[in-house]
């Protein structure tokens, strides 16, 4: 960094080192870009660090003077690793412990991957009576791969879920890859952002055209339902008092099924979409699905139906099934146009990587 | 020394996470942490405040509303317009209204929300539009003319403009921590670019002569003129609360209220009508100019003013008539930033070039080359100043090559005509940047040097260090008067109390001012050694140091500068009121998704002359650097306000600087071989802290290009800055309509 002249202010400095440390200490595979894109820098423009980063690659094995202390490893290994109860906050192990607190505290606020109940601490100043951590319960760690679906624990991160829902359909890793640059993929958790039912989550689009559903539990027993029909309204879902989400299951797709994802925001890396959307077709039927058009992320019916009648009929349609909000992030005009023209993608097969894959 | 690629003084600090910002200093003991309440309501009268909840809080030690200001309340750096904290009137929303000092951070951040205000609302005037209709302004509507601007012409066009706003998103937000002294003095660490500023105002609001106050900062983490005007009112509250407390306070912004608090860059709406040849060379021009001011003055004048300076960018225009309307409305103060307005008005006439050759279906590059400055009688500005260097017609054409322009247009055109849902984009624009305050007796600086006996070397200047390399260039400047190494030179935070008076690190001026004004000290303790050198031609410089010393000869010197020959005459805006241009040219390369409106820099080609560099790595990197965030203002940074008042972007979830991946692929800078500055400043070199900014004009003229492509009309593009997606597809949308 200091060769390539990669700091300013040097504000932003030790972040961006620890980024591209941690990046060639796992295996470095990623383009850099993608590795630092969790990292801002308001003074360089990132090409000298994007340098850095290069000759970085050659000095794979340096270390840092910690990764020999010993010592460390000994007080890091020694951690409890067993349930903990500290100050209203509990961090179970298993199911049953979980789902007991729960019935005991329904109020509790659960924490997964915390990427958005911390900003309920840090900026809106809320006082969160119970908080319950599913981080280390492993039975919610699991991901387990079956013939027609995968069942994803509600406890698994993005990063962990990385493999299986890449492998569905690439588009899905694409999406992944920008809604969150690794720090947040290592924390944040596919469930946490179902539950959290934010209308401009962007996993939900691909689960709602994907068909996913959720197995549910309160005390020991459990429930599947459909994702769709989960989100009750703004924010709200069907989960009772004590019930939490114990996996999601997202379906495979059939052969021959068509399928894409695309996500608009002002920015490409890191941006709450204006809409994402997922596409999904086959023979039998078609399912399109939406963030940012509705209180909550939705399917379009009257579109999916018109599709039949081809692509200009399905627009048409689109704008029957939404009436999308202005915000900071689009008007109402841009999201439905946006969502029309997303759909004439998918419908033209152009990949959401195709400006990104262009060259100069 | 001088022209070597050192890196920046503290690189190996950043790196280790050793250097020291404000809040890492260590806290005396005792300290208290102090948070803002502030207003709800964007424009409205106070009925009536309690504090009693936030005094009741639990941490809380103090609360401080206006009526606890011992001295002047206010702010506002040119014109008194501005409080610290509303007294019955609110004027937007966020303003402060008081100030509490708390065990922790979190108390005070808490204690902060539990004021019970009611408001008697009034009618917020939120946009330029509503702002021109009540005729609403922080100061009067200034009016330039030069010429016949009706002079007739063959053509003409005429339309509106609109560019955005741009917040500075610096790494560390605004943070002082106030120490107090014996008999009312007060120490202020602050992250500001105007300690001497901070001093006066954090002194006048205390009541206390200046010299009581002293503001002191080693370095800032990023400024771009968000910290020019802005920090004082953090020291002020700091400072507050320290004097009624006792005890030292730390005022450091949330980054939310930090984007909601502090001014931005201010929006501008434009409206032209010009006049053209059939070639192209542009007649007359009227511009008017609208700009959203905020609340109050702040720098709004010269921020504006600097608009209308650099309305011309490169290009001469003999008729004109600009008008430049200050609008004020129920919004935080717009303030400085990197560009300071000149920015804003190339855009307005950059905006007319590309008119003008959509009307006549020529490469935009040809009209961009036409209307350039040239030759007598072509090389008077409007505002009656002789350009004596412009090297823009050499350096375009330098670059036009070296990016294969000509080249790759075609091959442009060739692409959008294989391509319907993808469009490309190409745009060459030049830069002028005038170089000195436009205040004429804001152009000086001062600095102190020490001379140790064992021959190390103090530096203090009046510069603040934000990032852009100013320390380590002024180092060098005085390791080469001295023929020393630059690990003898000792650089140490700016102070006021040891260079008084000082202008802020603005206006590009940094290296130029205080490394004048450190050579200057340099000189005349080298005058003063002189005699040793001439009697010990063989002695280190510590050992003439010291002969110095044994001889009783004083070995501490300040030094300074003022620019000479400048001046300007506001009332006819007339004058030299720039020392020399900055130039530049930029070509960008884009791609835009005709469907969704999104775009992607496919590659960028800067070329800049920043004289002969006396770093040409640190200057690079105000280049790259400045072009990023350029693009950033003209693309995806987007400032938006709800029709109350409510800034709703004030968080990196919603207000979007550039990152890793938004860097073009293709990326080539090149600083100009030519380059040599006409002055005999800092070692010919130029100033280049803002003017690569404006670069990025390219990269919006290139989207503007794309755009274009998506139809057969000869209608100007109506493409908004920032070009977002909805932006960009609205353009796409009126055009084919």
């Amino acid at each position: 960094m200091v060769d390539c002249h990669g700091s300013q202010c040097g504000f932003c400095t030790p972040g961006f080192v620890m980024a591209l440390y941690a990046h060639f200490k796992s295996d470095g595979a990623m383009p850099l870009p993608d590795a630092i894109a969790g990292n801002l820098c308001r003074c360089t423009g990132y090409r000298p660090i994007l340098e850095a980063g290069e000759r970085a690659r050659g000095l794979a094995d340096a270390k840092l003077e910690r990764d020999d202390d010993e010592a460390r490893r000994v007080r890091l290994r020694s951690l409890p690793r067993d349930s903990v109860l500290v100050n209203g906050f509990f961090a179970p192990t298993t199911v049953a412990e979980l789902s007991h607190f729960l019935a005991e505290h329904p109020q509790a606020t659960i924490l997964a991957g915390g990427t958005d109940v911390g900003l309920w601490l840090t900026k809106q100043h809320r006082d969160l009576d119970d908080v319950v951590f599913t981080g280390r319960v492993a039975e919610l760690k699991v991901l387990q791969e079956e013939k027609t679906h995968f069942d994803i624990g509600a406890a698994v991160t993005y990063a962990d879920a990385y493999p299986a829902l890449s492998g569905i359909h690439p588009d899905i890793g694409e999406l992944l890859r920008r809604l969150g640059a690794a720090q947040v993929r290592a924390t944040g958790t596919l469930a946490g952002n179902v539950a959290n039912g934010s209308p401009i989550g962007d996993s939900m689009p691909f689960l709602l055209a994907l068909g996913a559903s959720l197995i549910l539990q309160r005390g020991a027993k459990q429930r599947t339902v459909p994702l769709e029909g989960f989100y009750t309204g703004y924010r709200k879902t069907l989960l009772q008092p004590g019930e939490f989400i114990r996996s999601v299951r997202v379906p495979k797709l059939a052969r021959g099924a068509r399928f894409a994802v695309y996500k608009v925001s002002k920015r490409f890396d890191q941006d709450i979409s204006a809409v994402c959307a997922a596409f999904h077709a086959t023979d039998a039927e078609a399912r399109f699905a939406f963030g940012g058009m509705a209180a909550t992320p939705a399917r379009a019916p009257r579109a999916e139906r018109a599709y039949r009648d081809g692509i200009e009929a399905a627009c048409a349609a689109l704008a029957e099934d939404f009436k999308p909000l202005s915000d900071q992030r689009a008007s109402s005009w841009y999201r439905l146009a946006a969502a029309q023209s997303l759909l004439r993608k998918f419908d033209a097969r152009i990949s959401p990587r195709a400006i990104l894959d262009l060259q100069p | 020394m001088i022209r070597e690629e050192l890196p920046h003084d503290s690189a190996a600090l950043h790196v280790s996470g050793e250097a020291r910002y404000v809040d890492d200093l260590p806290e005396p003991p005792g300290t208290l942490f102090a948070a803002f309440g502030t207003s709800a309501c964007a424009h409205g009268r106070i009925v009536s405040i309690d504090l009693d909840p936030v005094r009741r809080a639990p941490g809380v030690i103090a609360v401080l509303a206006a009526a606890d200001i011992p001295g002047r309340n206010n702010i506002g750096p040119v014109v008194a317009d501005e409080p610290v904290f509303a007294t019955d009137l609110v004027q937007f929303k966020g303003q402060p209204l008081f100030a509490v000092a708390a065990t922790s951070v979190e108390l005070a951040r808490r204690a902060a929300r539990l004021a019970r205000v009611d408001y008697q609302p009034l009618e917020p005037v939120v946009t330029i539009e509503q702002a021109l209709e009540k005729q609403q302004f922080v100061l009067p509507t200034l009016r330039v003319e030069r010429g016949d601007p009706g002079a007739p012409a063959t053509h003409r066009v005429n339309g509106k403009l609109r560019c955005g706003g741009q917040e500075h998103f610096y790494l560390e937000g605004q943070i002082a921590l106030a120490i107090p002294g014996e008999r009312g003095e007060m120490l202020v660490h602050s992250s500001t670019q105007h300690p001497s500023e901070v001093q006066h105002l954090v002194a006048a609001a205390l009541g206390l002569p200046d010299a009581k106050v002293t503001v002191e900062l080693r370095r800032l983490g990023g400024g771009f003129g968000g910290k020019e005007t802005q920090a004082a009112v953090y020291a002020i509250g700091a400072a507050l609360l320290a004097r009624v407390t006792g005890r030292a306070v730390k005022l450091r912004a949330d980054r939310d209220d930090d984007i909601i608090g502090s001014g931005k860059r201010h929006d501008f709406l434009y409206e032209y009508d010009a006049g053209f040849d059939a070639d192209g060379t542009i007649r007359a021009l009227e511009v008017m100019l609208a700009s959203r001011c905020g609340l109050s003055a702040d720098l709004s004048g010269a921020v504006n003013d600097r608009a209308v300076f650099h309305i011309d960018n490169a290009y001469y225009l003999p008729n004109l008539r600009v008008v430049s309307h200050r609008c004020k409305t129920n919004t935080v103060s717009s303030t400085a930033f990197r560009g300071f307005g000149g920015p804003q008005g190339m855009f307005a006439v950059e905006g007319v070039i590309a008119a003008i050759a959509r009307r006549l279906g020529v490469d935009a590059l040809d009209v961009r080359q036409r209307n350039l400055y040239g030759d007598a009688p072509r090389n008077v500005t409007h505002y009656g100043m002789t350009l004596k260097d412009n090297v823009l017609p050499a350096l375009l054409a330098d670059l036009e090559e070296k990016s294969a322009y000509r080249e790759r247009r075609k091959q442009i055109r060739q692409f959008n005509a294989e391509n319907k849902l993808f469009k490309k984009g190409l745009a060459l624009t030049p830069l002028k940047f005038g170089i000195a305050y436009t205040a004429t007796p804001m152009n000086q600086g001062g600095a102190l040097v020490h001379l140790y006996t064992d021959g190390s070397v103090h530096l203090n200047h009046g510069g603040t260090e934000m990032g852009q390399g100013l320390f380590i260039k002024v180092a060098q400047m005085v390791a080469d008067e001295f023929q020393i190494g630059l690990d003898r030179v000792q650089l140490s935070a700016t102070s006021t109390g040891k260079v008084p008076n000082t202008s802020p690190t603005a206006a590009s001026s940094g290296t130029d001012i205080n490394g004048e004004a450190a050579r200057a000290a340099c000189r005349v303790l080298k005058e003063r050694l002189a005699p040793f050198r001439e009697k010990f031609p063989q002695h280190s410089f510590a050992q003439l140091v010291r002969e110095a010393y044994f001889a009783r000869v004083q070995l501490s010197a300040t030094g300074y500068w003022r620019t000479p020959e400048i001046h300007f005459d506001r009332a006819s805006f007339t004058g030299e009121p720039f020392y020399y241009f900055a130039y530049g040219a930029a070509v960008s390369e884009v791609v835009v998704d005709t469907l969704t409106g999104e775009s992607r820099l496919l590659r960028a080609d800067l070329l800049h002359d920043v004289g002969r560099s006396v770093n040409p790595a640190i200057d690079r990197g105000q280049v790259e650097g400045g072009f990023i965030q350029g693009m950033g203002w003209l693309t995806m940074e987007e400032v938006v306000w709800d029709a109350n008042g409510a800034l709703l972007t004030h968080a990196p979830s919603t207000y979007k600087i550039p990152v890793a991946g938004d860097c073009p692929p293709q990326f080539n800078v090149w600083l100009w071989e030519r380059g040599e500055n006409v002055r005999d400043i800092v070692h010919r070199s130029k100033a280049v802290g803002e003017p690569p900014l404006m670069l990025a004009l390219s990269v919006f003229h290139a989207i503007y290009d794309a755009v274009g492509a998506t139809s057969d009309t000869r209608e100007a593009v109506p493409l908004e800055a920032p070009a977002t997606p909805e932006n960009i597809l609205k353009a796409i949308c009126r055009l084919k309509s």
